[in-house]
């Protein structure tokens, strides 16, 4: 890196992290498949609690990584927004006053931390309650949606 | 601005943005516009129904908004830059109201907040369909473009004319959202929607006249012809009058495909009457068709690629999920 200029590195310090966070979720993610793998193949899987525990848990890493990886990608390409060809500060747009540009992130952070927060509870309330959800939550699927017919073929005969 | 003609590929990828436009204002318009109904209503069999009606189709009618800003993003770059540039704040409300909206459709069958996503779904539906018909408005209006950029403010879109657009489309999407329904549903939704239909009509007819006679105004002003130099024109307007007598025809002897049907041969004959006053322009009276063109390399670049490959499989897949689920909808 320090064969750069320094006008051409970029913050070093949020790529450098992030890679690591991504690189550790994704060992986290294949310990606990292969660990999983093995268990389940030694005839332990369903009894082995603090395992069951663990799985449940790591259910964020997924996120997580992705996200990582998506600030070592964009972080990690500064200065340029295409590289050696056009640079960030020269790609914005003219007209754009500091104050849309605050506005629309404002707006983008509340809308993601609205849905996300649902969408952690859904998913965290799905993970509590377990397998062998009955029937009679085909109820709630929205209809003639993947999830709703997936279900209703494997539970149906054949339409 | 350079004044010389398109070249064919040029042409090429005006003619795919002008079918995306169509295509997307014609699918996620009926959706958005059920979207819209359904926050008239607080039946909840109605809603659940509506619902229903359109969830095999929307996310895949949105992927045509995608295809329109990928081929602008590609083919004519002058534009995208300047059309995100003037209309920052309506993009920002339609991508919120679109995320809403889309999430809604799953999270309001979870027993948790169910009236807020319910609230979601027709807010962000309506907010959707005025942003779209504002942005319109505004661009009919004419945008200030300097050396390829836009060279107004961030707020230039509100203002009575983009607004009575965006008002405009609403009462349009909801015309077709209302055919949509009693296209593909029974009584008591079909009854319901075709009860709205005359009203709605009326609306849109009412808010054409007020939208074409300040379009014709500004385009004698702008170019000092009254569009006499493409007389064929006026053929467009005439379907769209043919169109209108069709839908009230269709809810009198109630046939349940003519309102729908007729609705879509409305925004065909609005968005080509818009196209031939416009012509060459592709940001009315500031910049050409011509010089909106990204150089020749990367148009037939996205020709190969794009144009040959991607926009036959969306089309392909588009009409097999509208095969599959043709018909009305099943009661569960």
């Amino acid at each position: 890196l320090e064969t750069f200029p320094v006008e051409d590195r970029p913050p070093v310090i949020i790529p450098f992290f992030a890679f690591r966070i991504m690189v550790g979720m994704g060992l986290i993610m294949l310990a606990v498949s292969w660990f999983g793998s093995f268990l389940r193949w030694s005839g332990r899987l369903e009894s082995t609690r603090w395992f069951l525990w663990v799985a449940f848990l790591s259910f964020p890493s997924g996120f997580i990584a992705v996200l990582a990886g998506w600030f070592t990608a964009e972080v990690g390409r500064q200065p340029w927004v295409v590289y050696g060809l056009l640079r960030t500060k020269d790609a914005v747009t003219p007209s754009l006053t500091t104050g849309d540009v605050l506005i629309s992130l404002a707006c983008y952070v509340i809308a993601y931390a609205t849905i996300y927060s649902f969408g952690l509870f859904f998913i965290y309330r799905l993970l509590r309650d377990g397998p062998g959800r009955d029937a009679s939550d085909r109820a709630k699927m929205t209809p003639a949606r993947p999830l709703a017919v997936a279900m209703q073929s494997s539970t149906d005969e054949p339409r | 601005m350079s004044a010389t003609d398109p070249s064919a590929l040029a042409l090429f990828w005006v003619a795919v943005i002008g079918v995306a436009i169509l295509a997307y204002v014609v699918l996620d318009g009926f959706d958005l516009g059920v979207g819209i109904l359904f926050g008239a209503t607080k039946d909840a069999a109605l809603r659940d129904e509506m619902i229903a009606s359109i969830s095999p189709f929307w996310d895949g009618n949105e992927t045509w908004l995608i295809v329109v800003g990928a081929t602008l993003f590609a083919a004519f770059p002058t534009v995208y830059a300047v059309f995100l540039g003037a209309f920052y704040i309506p993009v920002l409300l339609l991508l919120l109201a679109l995320i809403f909206r889309g999430v809604a459709f799953e999270f309001r069958a979870r027993d948790a907040a169910q009236r807020f996503w319910d609230r979601s779904f027709a807010v962000g539906s309506l907010v959707a369909a005025f942003v779209q018909g504002a942005a319109v408005g505004a661009m009919i209006r004419g945008i200030p473009v300097v050396n390829g950029q836009f060279s107004g403010g961030s707020s230039d879109w509100v203002a009575a004319f983009p607004i009575l657009h965006g008002i405009g489309l609403v009462l349009g999407y909801a015309l077709l959202g209302a055919g949509w329904l009693v296209l593909k549903s029974e009584d008591p939704l079909r009854s319901w929607a075709r009860s709205r239909i005359p009203m709605l009509a009326t609306a849109v007819v009412a808010f054409l006249c007020v939208a074409v006679v300040t379009a014709f105004i500004d385009r004698a002003r702008m170019t000092g012809s009254l569009f006499l130099d493409r007389p064929w024109g006026f053929v467009f307007p005439l379907i769209g009058i043919l169109a209108i007598v069709g839908i009230f025809a269709g809810v009198r002897q109630r046939r349940d495909s003519w309102p729908f049907a007729m609705t879509v041969v409305l925004f065909v004959a609005a968005f080509l009457s818009l196209a031939v006053m416009f012509w060459p322009y592709m940001i009315p009276y500031s910049v050409t068709v011509a010089a909106a063109a990204a150089p020749q390399a990367s148009l037939s670049f996205l020709f190969w690629g794009a144009g040959l490959f991607v926009l036959p499989v969306i089309s392909a897949y588009t009409a097999v999920v509208y095969w599959v689920f043709r018909g009305k909808i099943r009661k569960s």
